[in-house]
């Protein structure tokens, strides 16, 4: 596959985080430098604006609950939002911890993690309310996809807000240990958390069951659902990890190998939102694309081996595909959909 | 692999003089750059590059072991920290004056990023002369703050005398065999001493210190006296009813002779001894005398030897702690020459204590692997610290291990080239069994 374009940087600042604007026209990177680079995807050659918010570094980047912005949370304690034409705008100032969790919905909600509390910002950037008192510093953070709950994970399982309720109590589902990022089933059914001993737990809302999966070879760093939603893949093995949901029950434990073993295990994961394949970053800096659609697997090689990939995501449409290493080196990957999509689907 | 930042963990008892340390080191001109990762009580005072609150939180693993705690708050941060281009030269983790290190030190061991980026240099403990016996008489963390470190500090010496200082180090050492011990007055602990300790380094884990492989007297004490015919000794009531000690010639009043000489008698604590009644006479001798010490406000025994000359006492106690004197027929005293205080094993009841084994010629690999596995499941929550090196049969290198609680880390060392192939370990816990630990490691031997 030698139809796609690429445009690589080298900056001097591992990347801390990587992801496209809900409106699919910019891409931002954020670094271990303090600053958060932008770069459009729809313009041709266009080159990388530098925007910097602190000394230390940005510890968090996701897409703004509007199109065309980003929010960025650095270890200046500020959370930010950044545009790629206006530049940096504080959001707030957290007086407990590190805004190092954070997510939006395009209805119009941010959820940042401040120690063990969670606040809620509206799109013009007022506090809505504060999410108090979870058992322990808040490791991750999740909408459903109507943004009606938030899930929070902290230690020994999850706090389930249901927002439009107003209700002062979440739901608790409990499972011992540490659980770090999570995320939803498309159709909200189930919760997944990746846990500090290397498994996931999944929460079956509807059936109200739980089970541990794995273990992985290494603590789960990266969770993504395939495009039609029927696999949730992760980093942390030697191969993509995968687990069926195909059937609208739990899946078995034991992950499904997806793709060739490598030498080298994979940090990162992230499935392409139209087609059924995903990219993998090995922590050599290996990059390969593995569809999930056909048997055996295949895998394409699209990147020189170099350090560890410390982040990866697609454009919403699913012809870019945006990361970075822990070195520095910047990657803009424009695909030919025709081609992914015959990798995703032919033999 | 680009290079590991090293972590100090600070940690002492309430009052110890913390926080003026750390402001001392922070102070001091070094040039490196230091991140504070501080408890959420901390008071730093200072204009610090990054000082970080950390809320010590603490949760359970799920493997079934009641003792692996993990800071998961300290692998938060410091996975924060390293996303930064400008590393810290070192970070500094300061606990409260409640906190059991074990957590901070299973962090290092449990989580894989942590310790491809972090490297565990070692727990410095401080403690303050004056209220730290009172502190290991009531607090269990005060004990596992002992156990857990790699240096002690005893901080305030000057608000107590020697004798309260002698008393203090020897009973730190009995809990702690590993440890380094360091005295200062106003926490002025130069930086050399606090920093870049290597607990935790295999390399170093076993730089043996001369006191590492020093016996564990059942005697506390041992003087020399010079006899001429008989001596009177005179007790009061003390913190034991009875006392065994033993009566031996020896060849000189110095240090060194009483070292030998205790070498030559201290087997004989582990007999029966002779019960004697106030009154009676101890000669020198093989036996061990067991004095009565009950139901009178003061008793007296004779000392009695039929050549003139220099005779060394050893007694389970220390003549401190009944009061005791030696005394002439003429009622003159008797000054004791040289004594010495032994490691006590026994004086406070302390259930934390460290035990050292040796075992000369080789071990069998599988055999120490399956006792391990058997020890660590059975007594993991117990076993605070161990730190090891192995002459495992076939292996031309060293093997060195540490760990803490159930996990533990090895790699092989240097060869043993013409060196005597023997293997030595430190166990570090709560009511360890010294006569099981050596059992086990005898049933290892290689045959």
């Amino acid at each position: 596959m030698s139809d796609y374009g690429l445009d690589s940087w080298t900056v001097n600042a591992p990347l801390t985080g990587v992801c496209v604007e809900r409106g699919g026209q910019f891409a931002a990177f954020a670094g271990g430098d303090g600053c958060v680079r932008t770069v459009s995807l729809v313009e041709p050659e266009s080159s990388l604006s530098v925007w910097p918010l602190t000394e230390g570094a940005v510890l968090a980047l996701t897409p703004d609950c509007q199109e065309g912005g980003f929010l960025c949370g650095a270890d200046d304690s500020t959370l930010y939002q950044v545009h790629p034409n206006d530049g940096p705008r504080e959001l707030a100032l957290l007086t407990r911890s590190w805004p190092d969790q954070l997510v939006s919905h395009p209805c119009g909600l941010r959820a940042v993690s401040d120690g063990p509390e969670v606040r809620l910002l509206d799109a013009e950037g007022r506090l809505v309310t504060v999410l108090a008192e979870h058992p322990s510093t808040v490791a991750g953070l999740a909408f459903d996809d109507g943004g009606r709950r938030l899930a929070v994970s902290h230690y020994n399982g999850v706090s389930l807000w249901t927002l439009d309720r107003r209700s002062r109590e979440p739901q608790r589902l409990c499972h011992r240990g540490s659980h770090l990022d999570l995320t939803w089933s498309r159709n909200g059914r189930f919760l997944v958390t990746a846990t500090q001993e290397k498994t996931l737990h999944v929460w079956d809302l509807a059936a109200g069951q739980d089970a541990t999966l794995g273990p992985c070879i290494n603590k789960v760093k990266a969770l993504s659902w395939s495009a039609d939603g029927s696999w949730l893949l992760a980093s942390g093995a030697d191969t993509v990890s995968g687990w069926s949901f195909s059937n609208g029950r739990l899946p078995a434990a034991a992950p499904h190998m997806l793709g060739r073993y490598s030498e080298h295990l994979i940090g990162n994961v992230s499935a392409n939102p139209s087609l059924a394949l995903a990219a993998a970053g090995y922590n050599d800096g290996g990059l390969e694309l593995v569809s999930l659609a056909v048997q055996p697997q295949r895998r394409r090689l699209v990147s020189a081996p170099g350090s560890p990939i410390a982040g990866l995501a697609w454009s919403p449409n699913g012809d870019h595909l945006l990361g970075g290493d822990k070195d520095g080196r910047l990657f803009a990957y424009r695909f030919d959909t025709d081609s992914l999509a015959r990798l995703a689907c032919t033999d | 692999m680009t290079q590991r930042v090293p972590v100090t963990v600070l940690t002492g008892f309430l009052g110890s003089g913390k926080t003026t340390l750390l402001n001392r080191i922070l102070t001091e001109n070094h040039g490196q750059r230091i991140a504070v990762i501080e408890n959420e009580f901390g008071e730093i005072g200072v204009d610090q590059e990054l000082v970080i609150n950390a809320d010590e939180e603490i949760f359970e693993m799920n493997n079934g072991c009641i003792c692996c705690t993990v800071r998961g708050d300290l692998i938060r941060i410091l996975g924060n920290l390293i996303k930064r281009r400008d590393k810290f030269d070192r970070i500094l983790v300061e606990t409260t004056g409640l906190a059991d290190p074990g957590p901070v030190a299973q962090t290092f061991f449990v989580d894989d990023e942590t310790r491809e980026s972090f490297d565990l240099d070692g727990v410095v403990t401080l403690v303050d002369a004056k209220h730290a016996e009172l502190h290991l008489d009531t607090s269990e963390e005060a004990a596992s703050q002992i156990a857990f470190a790699d240096v002690i500090i005893i901080n305030k010496i000057d608000l107590v005398d020697t004798d309260a200082l002698d008393a203090l180090k020897r009973r730190l050492r009995s809990m702690n065999l590993m440890a380094r011990i360091e005295q200062v007055e106003m926490a002025d602990a130069p930086m050399e001493q606090v920093l870049n300790v290597g607990g935790f380094d295999l390399d170093r884990a076993l730089e043996l210190k001369p006191s590492f492989l020093e016996p564990e007297y059942a005697f506390e004490w041992g003087g020399v006296l010079r006899l001429d015919g008989k001596a009177k000794f005179r007790l009061q009531n003390g913190p034991d009813p009875v006392m065994s000690a033993v009566l031996e010639p020896i060849r000189a009043a110095t240090t060194e002779a009483l070292m030998e000489t205790a070498e030559r008698v201290y087997t004989r604590f582990s007999a029966p001894g002779e019960v004697l009644q106030p009154g009676a006479t101890m000669s020198p001798g093989e036996t061990l005398w067991t004095l009565t010490l009950t139901d009178a406000d003061q008793y007296e025994y004779t000392l009695e030897a039929d050549q003139p000359g220099l005779y060394a006492l050893f007694t389970e106690h220390t003549p401190e702690e009944f009061d005791a004197g030696f005394y002439g027929d003429s009622g003159a005293d008797i000054d004791v020459a040289t004594e010495h205080f032994f490691n006590p094993e026994h004086t406070h009841d302390d259930t934390v204590g460290s035990i050292a084994l040796e075992l000369e010629g080789d071990i069998d690999g599988t055999a120490l692997n399956a006792w391990m596995g058997q020890l660590l499941q059975t007594r993991g929550p117990d076993i605070f610290r161990m730190k090891g090196i192995l002459a495992i049969a076939g292996e031309e290198r060293r093997f060195v291990f540490q760990g803490v609680h159930m996990l533990f880390d090895g790699q092989p060392g240097n060869a043993w080239g013409d060196q005597p192939r023997a293997s030595r370990l430190v166990f570090i816990g709560r009511n360890l069994d010294e006569a099981e630990l050596a059992q086990g490691l005898r049933n290892c031997r290689a045959r």
